[in-house]
């Protein structure tokens, strides 16, 4: 395998020194042209993915792999930054000194490396490269916030990193192969299940699974547009990557996390559920979807064998799709975009969001739906119903904030046009918002390939 | 002496089928194809000329005649057609015919309805006779109803009941029965209770569609209940069965039976299921005698119809059609000896007399004679409806008090009163002298005395009371109507006169064709004293104690009223309150208290959780989460681990 | 020559027997051949939604997306009316078919067809769809929205119809809960606000129970497919099959809807514009019945028999509820929301009967319960619009001011009691007739419930149209045109069925309709063959289907 096949990530990480620089060294006014140029980057790098992306193989002595499931992990996260980008540009400049864009590449790097990783470094690596990435670009719009997540992030790296050093201690080495072969069934006892459980408690974090999305999503919501989506989106599908590449060489242990991660999921869809259908912002109810969503992809996770984690990653493509680029849309200059009347101020946001919203929901036949079908197969495969059922509820609890909020944009007239004008032309049609809808409705036309994709991808993860 | 002319005038009939005069021959068989299908086609097709095109009261009156008379023309043509022959003619055309599986009982495989015609002399004879009854009616409706609201609403509505009643009479399908049935019901509830502008209309229109259709659904569940035992709906695929089925026990053939009859009995307005003529008297004269004409002559048929099904159920059935038929007899005219409002006392006089008849029907000694006496008493109920209004609308009030000097000022009036009262007393005599040796025979004579006394009060206070003088009313104005609404009521009541004839003419029977005994004269004969007895009761008391007698009678009246008002009061009570307190609570209550109980604790937990989300710090709250979960999941997976 | 007339008016009605043999849909075979008729009609409205969504804003006052909607559901019901000329009357088969994969990674292929059931189901979406958008004629607020809204809708409910993969049908009966709560909380009334959350909740369950099922006979059949063929044979092991038929049922019972499912109906019938409530009542409920036809009585046999006997308590509880409860209402609109409900219940006792006959009449009561639901309760949403109360005490006595709606309310009543002219009378009684065999309890306890329905639908007319005016009520309008229109075309199909539901003929020919009870018959026999009953040890000598009779008279002819 040729080392050509790093050019993807190599584009990425130039992308986010040239931003980097662009916006110390170019005048505000022209930031414009670095956010579009860097959305040429990242469109360049996802092409390249695929195209070189699809020779399997190993650089470095096995220490980097480039597998189905890299591939697609990687293809999803450049996917995510690309509506991020989307949502950044739609959202304008929020941050008044320094732009945290170059950091949600770093985030995506990060996840790249953590996709290609075959060891408890690299994913250790990755994962913490993103994590602080993410707080990073987070923090730069308001610092209280970022110390606040950077110390739930140092927790979350301590926890991971205890936990990597006892399960490097235990395998005799760092490879997830050999921590596969180190493992047996028979060696679940209440320690290995407790570090376990800690461990997966970092990534968890992270990846802000209800009970422990308070941070990424308290977070997520008081900070800018594009901080909550390198957070609440790219950090989360990361997180995603680095567990799912984590527990298939925890596989063996499954009695020890499955439990805990079903419960948990269950949890989650069900929390983020309820609190979307009585949270009040749009931003909020968008959030806790999130978080539903997440529940999903965890729930499918837990079912530990391939087809399980197959429906895992169709979730994890549609959620970043949806979640890197909801944020942006639901807010504005103001903080909460005004729902109400929001169809005829801005059509094209209204239409975005709404797409957004229901691919979260898990409303047919958009991209959240196919996905949390697959998993849904495969919890009733697997007989976890009761887990089948919390999410069911969740969806059901969903649905009334959905309703509401897409009430409130189509139907609800919104404050007279000059109250919101501020000079600006009154009605916008900006065409970006519509790139994450057109895209979440690709996912949806195109499930047939994709979820072939995750097939294979799940299939590189050598579960059962 | 009338009966043999009448046998004479059916000889020169049963000639003339078979006339060969001159050169012509015309052999009325041959038009059969179209003539049956006509009795049908005529009012549906007047029905819908009036209901889109005539916009004249006047317009509508013709065109419901003529449409009648056409109905009138095609039946005696079909009489003459087959007059010698004693099967039925049947013609049939599928309406639904369907294979519904193609496996299990052969006979539940596939399902039709026919509209099919299934025409016997009985048929015919009850057909005209209904027909006979709308002439009356729409007669006396020409000219006497011509201030009621809605130009052509009465026309319209009469067509529908004779669409309804051709088809009930002529089916040999049982489900195009019942649909012929129902259809004459929402007719029937059209024409006595679609009348708006006062409240008691809406009452009216909920007694008129609520009650009788108890008797439409008790027909329904009875044919259901016939064809999910027997795989048939046809007359004629049925009779063979019902003997021969096996798998098929008494119990259901009686049940089968009882539900058919309550039909029977509520639209034959027998007594306890009067109550939707009596309380829809004050509808239009012209709708409420043609409801109360029209419908026990249906009932009949359908009794008559379903007869084979009481002879196969065994003694139960029949007796419990009896026992309540006798009960109706008495109870029906003992009740319309109660009160003073002249439309109710000939309906429930009347319902005495149709209770007879009925019974008549069921014995098998008396069918024909049965039937022959439902066509009188069911004319003459027409007529001395019609009558009775004529004479309310003359003298400007229902009260039998205030009504008198029928014979000076109304001749013609009165002698149709008369009339139908004396053939509503007559009516069932020649049932009593077929009655089976049983002690039935009291159930008789305690009828036919009530049904004479209860019949002929009405005649005797509106043709011999004495008219007294009311504010804005000047008695001297009174006089007869015009010659065409006293003539609809002579037509009616000339028809009760032949149909009570008829029962005495051996010749008639046979022509008929509906089985049973004739009338032997002699000690039989006998019979003819207790109404004739009861008769001069009833005129010994209105001459002695006339003022006395009505006044008693409106006292009971009142009682009796007020003893409704009190039996509806504890309905109300015990029965309407607590089942509206039951569903209000089940539906304002039980379901909204579950529903947002539900929404309430979801709410609650979704604030709660929000509450704690923003209230917990954050580190302390995701270390002591992780610790927890992760001690908590490690012993469980221990113990899975084992 | 008379004669001959009367013969050709007659035959027109009733074809002459005997013509038992079974005459195949003549009219309009192969006018046109399409293999992508049902993708039409279920992508058509979805894409018209979506051009009315980003049409140009027009002049106020105007009725563009009116018109587009319209159109759209004119060409639908034109190519519904075409492919029911042109459907294969007496074959059980699928027609119309497609089938593509999809996701076979999940085991998910694309595959639409119709049988007859499916055919009389897409035949009712499409009358009641245009009889909607008639009804919105008067809307000029948020139109835009409405139009989309309702297209959406009407795409869904087609697709649940046709589809023939569970995935599929799924999809689409998921789909449609979105649009209608927002329909129903838009543009509602001042209780729209907690009808819309009912409806949310209640379809969510159902929602939740399909998938359910739907999940779980996909597993225990073992295939990897959601193929509604290939699951038609699953053969899981009794408790399994028990739990997805009470799954299935409790789906399609939320949707009908079924007593205690029912206050969405109630708030929504009672709340919502006249278009929603019409769609909803006529096409969306329905499709409740058709998951009770389609996947319990016809995949879980033997679940359904176990369970039969607890549908016809509900069928009953159902209807005699509903009545008592418009009894005691004064509010028109609810008292028509609940007498909506009654042809629910006798769809349910159709099921619980699972006998052919009962099946037979349940997929046609479908199409005529739906016609009736929408007419009562549209009938009452215009009528009180027009009358401009909602109370009895207000809106009374206005047959003679306006007789066109009285009339049209009186039908649906009448069509609810299911009465003879009308096509609910065939349906139930083939209901009626067909569970008096294995459900006699419950036929003879809706049948009462029936008789309390005349009741309630007695005292509507007394009060609202014959009753005694109140001087105090604002000045009535009567039906404007699109009023009459759109319930004409309900009352018109509740006529045209309910007198030939065999289609007219002429000499035994078809014309212009095949008879939507042949279109219908042969497929339901197939799938209730199950539950055909077992011979009895004696031939009865009666057979069936009707003897044909002759036309002529079966005596000799007079001499």
């Amino acid at each position: 395998m040729r080392t050509t096949t790093l050019v993807p990530e190599a584009i990425v990480v130039a992308a986010a020194v040239g931003l980097m620089l662009g916006t110390r060294l170019l005048p505000r006014r022209r930031w414009l042209w670095l956010r579009i140029g860097g959305l040429a980057a990242v469109v360049v790098a996802l092409g390249l993915e695929l195209w070189l992306g699809a020779t399997v193989g190993t650089l470095f002595a096995g220490g980097w792999q480039q597998d189905r499931f890299a591939l697609f992990a990687k293809a999803a996260l450049l996917l995510g930054l690309v509506v991020l980008i989307a949502g950044d540009l739609e959202a304008g400049d929020q941050d008044a000194s320094w732009n945290g864009l170059p950091l949600a590449f770093l985030v995506v790097f990060g996840g790249m490396v953590a996709a290609s990783a075959t060891s408890l470094v690299g994913l250790w690596a990755g994962l913490e490269l993103a994590a602080l990435a993410a707080i990073a670009a987070a923090g730069v719009a308001s610092r209280d916030v970022g110390i606040r997540l950077l110390l739930v992030s140092a927790v979350a790296g301590g926890l991971l990193a205890i936990g990597f050093g006892v399960l490097y201690a235990m395998a005799g080495g760092s490879s997830l192969t050999a921590l596969a072969t180190a493992l047996r069934p028979t060696s679940v006892s209440i320690p290995l299940a407790f570090v376990v459980l800690l461990t997966l408690t970092g990534v968890i974090i992270r990846l802000g699974l209800a009970p422990f999305q308070i941070a990424t999503l308290e977070g997520g919501l008081s900070v800018g547009p594009l901080g909550a989506g390198a957070l609440g989106g790219l950090l989360t599908g990361v997180a995603a990557v680095v567990a799912a590449r984590l527990l298939s060489g925890l596989d063996a242990v499954n009695l020890a996390w499955a439990p805990w991660l079903s419960v948990l999921a269950a949890f989650a869809m069900v929390l983020g559920g309820l609190r979307a259908a009585t949270a009040s912002s749009a931003r909020a109810i968008v959030a806790w979807l999130v978080v539903a969503q997440v529940g999903w992809l965890a729930a499918g996770l837990a079912v530990h064998d391939e087809r399980g984690s197959a429906g895992a990653l169709l979730v994890l493509g549609a959620l970043l799709l949806a979640a890197a680029a909801a944020p942006a849309l639901a807010a504005d200059e103001n903080g909460d975009v005004q729902l109400a009347g929001l169809r005829r101020a801005q059509p094209i946001r209204a239409v975005a969001l709404t797409v957004l919203v229901l691919s979260l929901a898990g409303v047919p036949p958009l991209a959240g739906f196919i996905g949390q079908f697959a998993v849904a197969a495969e919890l009733i495969r697997s007989s976890v119903a009761w887990v089948l059922l919390a999410g069911l509820l969740g969806s059901l609890l969903a649905l009334f904030g959905v309703v509401r909020v897409i009430r409130q944009m189509y139907l609800e007239p919104g404050p007279e046009p000059a109250a919101r004008g501020r000079g600006r032309s009154t009605i916008s049609w900006s065409p970006i918002p519509l790139a994450p809808a057109v895209l979440v409705l690709l996912y949806s036309v195109l499930a047939n390939p994709i979820s072939g994709l995750a097939q294979q991808g799940a299939a590189a993860l050598r579960l059962p | 002496m009338s009966g043999a002319t009448l046998g004479i005038a059916l000889t020169a009939a049963s000639a003339a089928s078979t006339a060969r005069a001159g050169g012509f021959h015309f052999d009325p068989a041959t038009t059969l194809p179209w003539v049956v299908p006509l009795i049908l086609a005529a009012p549906v097709v007047g029905y819908v000329l009036v209901l889109g095109s005539v916009r004249s009261r006047r317009g509508a009156a013709t065109v419901a005649m003529l449409t009648i008379l056409v109905m009138l023309a095609a039946t005696l043509m079909t009489a003459w057609a087959r007059f010698r022959q004693t099967a039925p003619y049947r013609s049939a055309y599928q309406w639904i015919n369907i294979p519904v599986a193609f496996t299990g009982d052969q006979r539940f495989q596939g399902f039709g309805i026919d509209l099919s015609f299934r025409l016997d002399h009985a048929a015919l004879a009850l057909l005209v006779a209904v027909l006979v009854i709308f002439i009356a009616c729409l007669l006396w409706h020409r000219v006497a109803g011509r201030g009621e609201q809605g130009p052509v609403r009465f026309q319209v509505n009469a067509l529908l009941l004779a669409i309804g009643a051709a088809g009930v009479v002529v089916s040999g399908d049982l489900a195009e029965l019942l649909g012929f049935w129902l259809l004459g019901g929402i007719a029937t509830y059209l024409l006595l209770g679609h009348r708006w502008g006062t409240e008691g209309a809406g009452r009216r229109s909920r007694i008129a569609l609520a009650l009788p259709f108890l008797g439409d659904i008790a027909l329904l569940c009875g044919i259901g209940l016939l064809y999910s035992r027997y795989g048939t709906l046809t007359l004629d695929g049925l009779y063979p069965v019902l003997h021969s089925t096996l798998g098929v026990g008494l119990k259901s053939l009686t049940a089968a039976a009882v539900l058919v009859f309550a039909a029977v009995a509520v639209r034959a307005a027998v007594w306890p299921f009067t109550a939707w003529l009596t309380g829809t008297v004050d509808a239009p004269a012209a709708s409420l005698a043609l409801s109360a004409g029209v419908w026990p002559i249906l009932a009949g048929s359908l009794l008559f119809r379903l007869r084979p099904l009481l002879d196969s159920a065994g003694v139960q059935a029949p007796r419990i059609v009896l026992y309540t038929l006798g009960v109706a007899a008495v109870v029906g005219p003992l009740l319309g000896l109660i009160g003073v409002e002249l439309r109710r006392s000939i309906v429930l006089a009347s319902s005495g007399a149709v209770a007879l008849a009925l019974i008549g029907i069921v014995y098998p000694a008396s069918v024909g004679i049965g039937l022959t006496a439902l066509i009188a008493v069911a004319a003459a109920r027409t007529a001395g409806l019609l009558a009775g209004a004529s004479a309310a609308g003359t003298m400007r009030t229902t009260d039998l008090r205030a009504m008198g000097g029928g014979w000076e000022r109304m001749p013609l009036t009165s002698a149709a009163l008369v009339l139908s009262a004396a053939v509503l007393a007559l009516g069932g005599v020649e049932v009593a002298m077929l009655r089976p040796r049983s002690p039935a025979w009291l159930a008789f004579a305690a009828g036919l005395a009530l049904v004479a006394l209860s019949a002929l009060r009405p005649y005797f206070a509106i043709a011999h009371g004495e008219l007294r003088r009311r504010r804005a009313f000047e008695p001297a104005r009174v006089r007869e109507v015009q010659g065409i609404v006293t003539g609809s009521a002579l037509v009616a009541a000339a028809l009760g006169v032949v149909g009570l004839l008829l029962a005495y003419v051996p010749r008639w029977l046979d022509l008929l064709g509906a089985g049973g005994q004739t009338v032997t004269l002699g000690p039989s004969l006998l019979w003819l004293l207790v109404p004739a007895a009861a008769a001069a009761a009833a005129a010994g008391a209105f001459w002695l104690r006339r003022d006395t007698g009505l006044e008693l009678c409106f006292r009971l009246g009142e009682r009796y009223g007020a003893l409704w008002d009190l039996a509806g009061a504890q309905y109300e009570r015990f029965f309407a309150k607590p089942g509206g307190a039951i569903v209000g609570a089940v539906e304002d209550v039980g379901v909204p208290g579950v529903e947002s109980g539900v929404g309430r604790a979801l709410t609650g937990a979704g604030g709660f959780a929000g509450l704690a989300e923003r209230s917990l710090p954050w580190v302390p709250t995701v270390l002591g989460l992780a610790v927890v979960l992760a001690v908590a999941f490690g012993l469980i997976a221990q113990g899975l681990s084992r | 020559m008379s004669g001959l007339t009367l013969s050709i008016l007659l035959e027109t009605v009733a074809t002459p027997a005997p013509s038992a043999s079974p005459t195949p849909a003549t009219f309009g075979a192969n006018v046109i051949g399409f293999s992508f008729l049902l993708s039409l009609l279920v992508w058509g409205p979805a894409v018209m939604a979506a051009v009315t969504a980003i049409l140009p804003e027009p002049r106020p006052g105007s009725r563009t997306f009116l018109g587009v909607a319209f159109w759209t559901n004119a060409g639908a019901l034109a190519l519904m009316i075409i492919g029911y000329s042109q459907f294969q009357a007496y074959t059980s088969g699928l027609q119309f078919e497609e089938n593509l994969p999809w996701l076979p990674a999940l085991g998910i292929s694309y595959h639409l067809g119709v049988d007859g059931i499916g055919m009389a189901l897409l035949l009712l979406n499409g009358l009641v769809g245009i009889a909607a958008v008639i009804a919105a004629w008067d809307l000029r607020e948020r139109a835009r929205m409405f139009f989309v809204l309702l297209l959406l809708t009407q795409a869904t409910i087609n697709g649940v119809v046709v589809a023939r993969d569970l995935f599929v049908l799924f999809l689409f009966w998921a789909a449609s809960t979105v649009p209608i709560a927002i329909l129903v909380a838009g543009y509602g009334g001042q209780r729209r606000t907690g009808a819309a959350s009912r409806l949310l909740a209640y379809w969510g369950l159902g929602t939740a129970a399909l998938l359910a099922a739907v999940l779980l006979l996909s597993n225990a059949a073992g295939a990897g497919t959601f193929d509604l063929l290939t699951l038609g044979k699953a053969t899981p092991s009794s408790r399994v099959e028990l739990v997805i038929a009470a799954l299935f049922a409790l789906a399609a019972m939320t949707r009908l809807p079924i007593v205690p499912f029912h206050s969405w109906a109630r708030d929504v019938y009672a709340e919502a514009p006249a278009g929603v409530v019409v769609l909803v009542a006529g096409a969306a409920s329905r499709l409740g019945g058709y998951v009770l036809v389609r996947l319990f009585a016809g995949i879980e046999h033997d679940a359904a028999r176990t369970l039969a006997p607890f549908l016809g308590a509900l069928a009953a509880l159902t209807v005699i509820y509903a009545v008592l409860a418009a009894l005691r209402t004064t509010d028109v609109r609810r008292l028509a929301a609940y007498l909506a409900l009654v042809p629910g219940g006798v769809t349910l006792l159709g099921v619980a009967g699972l006998t052919p006959l009962s099946l037979d009449g349940t997929v046609l009561l479908l199409f005529a319960g739906g016609l009736a639901a929408a007419l009562v309760a549209g009938a009452a949403a215009t009528l009180t619009e027009r009358a401009q109360a909602r109370s009895m005490g207000l809106a009374s006595g206005l047959a003679g001011r306006i007789p066109k709606l009285s009339w049209l309310l009186l039908v649906g009543c009448l069509a609810v009691l299911g009465l003879p002219l009308l096509a609910t009378w065939s349906s139930g009684l083939m209901v009626f007739f067909g569970s008096f065999r294995s459900q006699p309890g419950a036929a003879f306890m809706v049948a009462i419930g029936l008789v309390i329905g005349a009741a309630a639908a007695a005292r509507l007319m007394h009060r609202v149209v014959f009753g005694a005016p109140n001087p105090d009520a604002p000045v009535p309008t009567d039906a404007s045109l699109a009023d009459s229109w759109y319930l004409g075309i309900l009352v018109g199909a509740l006529l045209w069925v309910g007198l030939l539901p065999s289609g007219p003929k002429l000499f035994g020919i078809p014309v212009v309709d095949p008879g939507l009870v042949n279109i219908v018959n042969t497929s339901t026999a197939d799938l209730a063959s199950t539950y055909a009953t077992t011979p009895t040890p004696t031939p009865s000598p009666s057979p069936t289907p009707t003897p044909a009779p002759s036309e002529t008279p079966t005596v000799s002819p007079a001499p």
